[in-house]
């Protein structure tokens, strides 16, 4: 080990850690959601404005809230509500979806995303 | 008309290194990986050793003839896969060319020894795959959460793989 080497890992064993805490950071805020119904695109929402509104889907009206940042299914036509159950969604790539009623919401941040991942 | 190609010293000596990183790379790609992305690199020491010993742009051959050649034989030519291959080795490289130019200094201690070499590779290695990986293939920003683990695989076995090199050297000098 010649004193660059040295030098090198005095300078890379402390950035480690740095870089986990910068790194490991909970979950990005969502800005917008969008909103799709029997998988045909209907509307992006902003999560900034709070509002309620009813989706229509298969089974009748689903209703979605938003509120500061956050967006949920409130009702639904569905029997057993776990699209309700599931709660706030806030995070970017969070989603929910009433699958009877085929009613989905799909969180996103800044920008526009095509795709989650490429595979082959 | 028979072609006859002029092959120097040097022709041959990448060919054999080549053919030698080639044939790590093959048998490292057999072994089960416990987090996506994670690999020892052990194919890196050739080009550690070839830096060491033959100087730089001997190692660009070996590395680059290593990832294309590799690419062939598993079939992912042109697949994610050889990108990011792709971009790790470029990345690498593009380090290991600026840590080298220490080497025409006039201090002896000021350059760096296969330990060096093999760190830098490595983290250079990890970051060039992460940000390809972010442009082209998980446009997500909860893909740079697998970075500080990745990252500090990456040191760990650029150390492994610094300490595997430098053995090397010793015994073949």
């Amino acid at each position: 080990m010649t004193l660059a080497d040295r030098l090198l890992y005095l300078l890379i064993l402390p950035i480690l850690p740095l870089v986990f805490w910068f790194f490991w950071q909970p979950a990005t805020q969502a800005l917008q959601a969008d909103i799709h119904v029997n998988g045909q695109y209907q509307q992006r929402l902003s999560l900034q404005d709070n509002q309620t509104l009813r989706v229509h889907g298969d089974l009748g009206d689903s209703i979605l809230e938003v509120q500061d940042g956050k967006i949920r299914f409130k009702d639904s036509p569905c029997t057993i509500k776990r699209c309700v159950h599931s709660g706030w969604l806030k995070h970017t790539g969070d989603f929910n979806a009433c699958v009877p009623n085929k009613v989905s919401i799909a969180l996103l941040g800044s920008g526009t995303q095509k795709f989650d991942s490429i595979n082959f | 008309m028979q072609l006859h190609i002029q092959t120097t010293r040097d022709d041959h000596r990448i060919a054999w290194l080549s053919a030698l990183a080639i044939t790590i790379h093959l048998l490292e790609s057999v072994i089960p990986s416990p987090i996506p992305g994670l690999k020892p690199g052990f194919a890196n020491i050739i080009t550690i050793i070839v830096l060491c010993r033959f100087g730089l742009s001997m190692a660009v051959w070996v590395n680059l003839l290593r990832v294309v050649v590799g690419s062939l034989l598993l079939g992912t030519f042109l697949s994610p896969t050889f990108m990011l291959s792709l971009a790790g080795a470029l990345s690498s490289l593009l380090v290991l060319m600026l840590a080298a130019q220490l080497k025409s200094k006039r201090f002896n201690s000021l350059q760096f020894s296969a330990m060096g070499y093999s760190l830098l590779a490595a983290i250079a290695h990890i970051s060039g795959q992460f940000v390809i990986a972010y442009l082209l293939f998980i446009p997500h920003p909860a893909l740079w959460r697998l970075f500080p683990i990745l990252l500090s695989f990456a040191v760990l076995l650029g150390t492994v793989n610094g300490i595997i090199s430098q053995n090397i050297l010793k015994r073949i000098i």
